[in-house]
Formats: structure tokens, C-alpha cells, sequence
């Protein structure tokens, strides 16, 4: 049975539609993630599946609870961090998490989590002189203080420079390894490629598609790049004529290959044939990225 | 949004944010300063001063300290109760504070209410300091401990539910610190705090009897004297309670 069911999920604002059609369903134990350009609907989304917000239509089961009806019951279970939360400038690490500590049934130990959250040299910190990478593995922190069976993250890296990113990154698979679901709300593609197990494409409130980052990948193009330089002259025609290539690119000894999975196969045939040598051989696939511009028609 | 009933568990969340914020307010000097300290420190300048004890014929045949005494109070229930308490209740929406909390067992309604607590606490502990020195430093003690007591009651509660009122209509903290500083100046100057309400021409003195400051002030004032004021005075600050609480509950946003 899965964790999270959504289906059919349509919610507005007035006049304004966020959420025009969502479905998806996130299993125990995966790291789901919710990937779309800024404006698609995702907060919207979760804010409906957390039981911030009422839904328009749709239904929505959450470990088997309904978060509107039953939301008492939900927020035992489900931690949360949204978007931009933050906390009082004086208040210290430890008395924030001891404080969100008290409002559950079953908590996790304070210290415990601050260590796990590699926070312990900033214990003492007020919230106001943490950096940005220290404030978001506190708000993490924060959502699993109530040991929760499922931890909704929304936008967890806007804004942090590269190696706070990598390092919270590393946290939430952790989280995820210790038996924690995760559902992942991102706009950014390389994030959702390296933790996802599993994703939504959300664009202009519809899921337009939904499976593992490399099978979108895929399913976008599935094409591959082949870039060499060869050590001896060689024609473009010798390449571009083989079965498996679709195009050929020359600049001198410089040759860009696109073709289909077994595209490097045939070229390399070719070059050990003539005695040629590929230099800086590299190979491409399609990324998500990719797969993102194509299924929205649009560039990040 | 529904809140769970009675329920032993949530005894320690409430108790957790209570002392979290008493902890912030210590941590915050200039409230700190403004809230208790100068009105403390005003007290004692002026008791200091010789001949404030003495009735003055220009101020109604009462004393200086008598006359500033209940001003002094209502400084300090005005500074936390109109400034400090919404500036913090929407500085926490304007964070997401608020908003996180409704994703906890317990809702952003329980950190109002010890934000509530700790502001009522802090002005019954300085008013109770600033009662104790005068009478007992400078002879100018409260003769109807009973109307004190209500006048007191009273005036703090309007106070902080114009206070909520304040965060209610507030978007930003920016906003809330600017209408709030506008009321202060208002509402002080209607207490007599730069013109001795007895020395305020007569439809000055009508327009001050409504305000909460003016009414507060008096009520404060014949306590210490020894008896009730008018039910009028009484009147007007359960009028601000009931229509600030109203409007407040009308157009509080939690996010």
C-alpha cells in the first residue's frame, strides 16, 4: 500500500487555478520528489497533502489517514519543512529542537539529532547567526524531532551555495536510509536527478510525467553523444553512412556523434578497423535536464 | 482550525513555549529597557526630585508623583502591550513561524496565547515593583486596592487586545512597529503624559475620558486616592476591550 495516494488533486485560488489536475502515489521507504518550473502548483500540492490547505476536489490519503479530517492524528506522523520557515533571531539550536521536542508524543532525542545533523559546535548558536546550509539542516532537524514516518521537504536548497547543497543532500538520504519517506519538492533539476528514486513532473498544474530521473531521461530522447578527437585523418562520411548514427559533426579532427544506445559501438568499430586512436572520448546521454526542456517546452 | 481539547501531553508544549519566550524577551535588551526599566527608572527620578510628594491646587489639590504614578503604569502597559506584543506576533508570521507551527500537534494559537501570557506577566511584575517603591520609597500610596486592582486589570487588557488588533491589521513587522509607535504617541499623550489632564481644556479632557489611556489614567488615579471612579471610566475600557478583541478575532491572519 502506498505511503502518499493523491488523486485527482484540483484546487484555486479565486479566479487563480494552482492545482488543475494532480496525481501520484509515493511508497514506503523512496524518496519522492516533486520536480517543476517556479508557479506549476508543487506548494500548492503540498501544502494540500499536508493539510495546510483544503482541496478544491481530489482525494488525498496520507499513511492511510485523510489530512484534513484526521490532521491531529497526521502531524504526529508526517514532519514538515516548508519554504522559508524560519525561527526567532535569539533562539539557540538546542532550545529550538528541545521546544519542537515538546509538542509530540514520541520525540526523538534533541542532542542525539543535533549530532546526527552534524550541528554539535553549533548547539548553543542563535537561529540569527547560523549560515545558511546550519539554518536548513536545523529546519530538517525540526521535521524529524517528532520522529515522523514520513518527512515533506519543500524547496530545501534555494538559495544555499554549492557545498552547503552537497551537504544537505547527503542528509537526506541518510534520512531516507534510516526508514524515513521523503517526499522531495524541488525546481532544480541536479537535485532531483541525484536523490530521487522516484519523481513528478509537475507543469502548469498536471503531472505531465512520473518515473526514475534515468527513465525520464530516457524516455525524453534516449539518445546519446559521442565527442572525439581521432589521431589520424578520417572522413565524416565513414561515420554518418553506419547503422545506429543519426548525425555526424566535423571541425577538423574534432568529430560530435549523436546516435542511439549502440551509436559508440559502431564508431569505435570503424576507428579500430582504420587503426585511428579516439582522443578525449566522451560520452553524453540525456539528462533530466533534457528531459525537463522537452516535457515542458521550456529552459530552466 | 480546530484545537484538541484537554490533553495532559500538550501541558508540556504550552509550558516549553512559555518559558522559550520568557527566555527571548531577557534575551531582548531594548524591550527589556523600555518595558520595565525606564518606567521604573522614571518613578524613581521623579521621586527623587523634592516636592513632588506635596498636593499642587494647578493639578486638582493631588501630588506630582500622584499624578504621574498612574502614567508611569500606563507607559509601561502601553510600550508592551501595543508595541512589543505585536511587533513579535507579526515579525513570527512574517518568518513563518506561525506557518510552521501548524505543521506540529501544536498550533500557532498556543504560542499567541503564551506570547499573551508572558506580556500580562511582565506588566503585572513591573506594575507590582513601581506600587511597592512608591509606597514604600516615596509616600505616595494606592488607597483603594480593589478599584486599583480592576482599573489595572482593565487597562492592561486593552491594551494588549489593541496590541492584537495591531498585528491583526498589520502585513509586515515593519508595519506593526510603525502603527504601534503612531499609537503610542496618541494614546500617551491622552494619558497626560506632556499636558496633566487636569490641565487639559475641558473638550480635550472629553476627547481623553474615551480613549483607553485617558480612561485608564483616571480610573488608576481615584484608586489611588481611595476610591471608585465613575462607572463611565470602567465603561469606556471594557468598550476598547470587547470592539479591539472583535476586530481582532475578525481579521487576525495566521500566515
Amino acid at each position: 500500500m502506498p505511503v502518499i495516494e493523491v488523486t485527482g488533486l484540483h484546487k484555486e485560488y479565486g479566479p487563480k487555478v494552482a492545482v488543475e489536475d494532480v496525481s501520484f502515489s509515493v511508497e514506503a521507504g523512496e524518496i519522492f520528489g516533486i520536480l517543476g518550473p517556479n508557479g506549476a502548483g508543487k506548494t500548492t500540492t503540498i501544502e494540500c497533502v499536508t493539510g495546510l490547505r483544503k482541496p478544491g476536489r481530489g482525494q488525498i490519503s496520507v499513511l492511510g489517514l485523510d489530512p484534513q479530517r484526521d490532521h491531529d492524528a497526521l502531524r504526529e506522523q508526517v514532519g514538515v519543512q516548508l519554504q522559508d520557515g524560519q525561527l526567532p533571531g535569539k533562539l539557540r539550536v538546542r532550545e529550538a529542537l528541545k521546544l519542537y521536542a515538546s509538542f509530540y508524543a514520541q520525540p526523538a532525542d534533541a542532542d542525539e539529532l543535533i549530532t546526527r545533523l552534524g550541528l554539535d559546535d553549533r548547539r548553543d548558536a542563535p537561529f540569527e547567526k547560523l549560515s545558511g546550509g546550519q539554518k536548513q539542516r536545523l529546519s530538517v532537524a525540526l521535521a524529524l524531532i517528532g520522529t515522523p514516518k514520513v518527512a515533506v521537504l519543500d524547496e530545501l536548497t534555494t538559495g544555499l551555495d554549492p557545498a552547503a547543497r552537497r551537504e544537505v543532500w547527503g542528509l537526506i538520504s541518510d534520512v531516507r536510509d534510516s526508514g524515513v519517506t521523503v517526499v522531495l519538492v524541488t525546481h532544480f533539476m541536479e537535485e532531483a536527478e541525484r536523490l530521487c528514486d522516484r519523481l513528478a513532473v509537475i507543469d502548469r498544474g498536471r503531472v505531465i510525467a512520473t518515473g526514475t530521473p534515468s527513465g525520464l531521461a530516457y524516455r525524453a530522447g534516449g539518445e546519446q553523444y559521442v565527442r572525439f578527437t581521432a589521431s589520424a585523418p578520417l572522413d565524416e562520411d565513414e561515420l554518418s553512412g553506419l547503422p545506429h548514427v543519426h548525425a555526424v559533426h566535423q571541425e577538423g579532427d574534432q568529430f560530435a556523434v549523436t546516435g542511439d544506445e549502440e551509436a559508440l559501438q559502431a564508431v569505435m568499430g570503424v576507428l579500430i578497423r582504420r587503426g585511428i586512436t579516439a582522443r578525449h572520448l566522451r560520452l553524453d546521454q540525456a539528462s533530466l535536464d533534457d528531459a525537463f526542456v522537452a516535457l515542458t517546452g521550456k529552459g530552466q | 482550525m480546530t484545537t484538541t481539547a484537554v490533553d495532559p501531553g500538550r501541558g508540556r508544549a504550552w509550558r516549553m513555549l512559555a518559558l522559550t519566550e520568557l527566555k527571548l524577551l531577557w534575551r531582548s535588551p531594548a524591550t527589556l529597557f523600555w518595558g520595565i526599566g525606564f518606567p521604573v527608572a522614571g518613578l524613581v527620578v521623579l521621586g527623587l526630585i523634592p516636592g513632588t510628594g506635596k498636593p499642587v491646587r494647578a493639578l486638582g489639590g493631588i501630588s506630582v508623583l500622584q499624578t504621574y504614578l498612574p502614567i508611569i503604569i500606563t507607559f509601561m502597559i502601553i510600550m508592551t502591550g501595543v508595541n512589543f506584543l505585536p511587533v513579535t506576533l507579526a515579525t513570527y508570521r512574517e518568518r513563518g513561524v506561525l506557518r510552521r507551527m501548524f505543521t506540529t500537534p501544536v498550533t500557532p494559537q498556543s504560542l499567541l496565547a503564551a506570547d499573551l501570557a508572558i506580556t500580562i506577566g511582565t506588566q503585572v511584575a513591573t506594575a507590582a515593583l513601581i506600587v511597592i517603591l512608591a509606597a514604600g520609597a516615596f509616600t505616595a500610596s494606592i488607597g483603594a486596592p480593589l478599584a486599583f486592582i480592576v482599573a489595572f486589570a482593565l487597562l492592561a487588557a486593552a491594551a494588549c487586545t489593541l496590541g492584537l488588533l495591531v498585528a491583526a491589521v498589520s502585513f509586515t513587522a515593519k508595519a506593526a512597529n510603525a502603527l504601534g509607535a503612531v499609537l503610542f504617541f496618541v494614546l500617551m499623550f491622552f494619558s497626560g503624559l506632556w499636558l496633566p489632564r487636569a490641565e487639559m481644556p475641558d473638550w480635550l479632557r472629553g476627547v481623553s475620558d474615551a480613549t483607553l489611556t485617558g480612561a485608564g489614567v483616571q480610573a488608576v488615579q481615584n484608586a489611588m486616592a481611595g476610591h471608585w471612579a465613575s462607572g463611565l471610566f470602567f465603561g469606556v475600557l471594557g468598550a476598547w476591550v470587547v470592539a479591539c478583541g472583535a476586530l481582532a478575532i475578525r481579521f487576525f491572519r495566521w500566515q
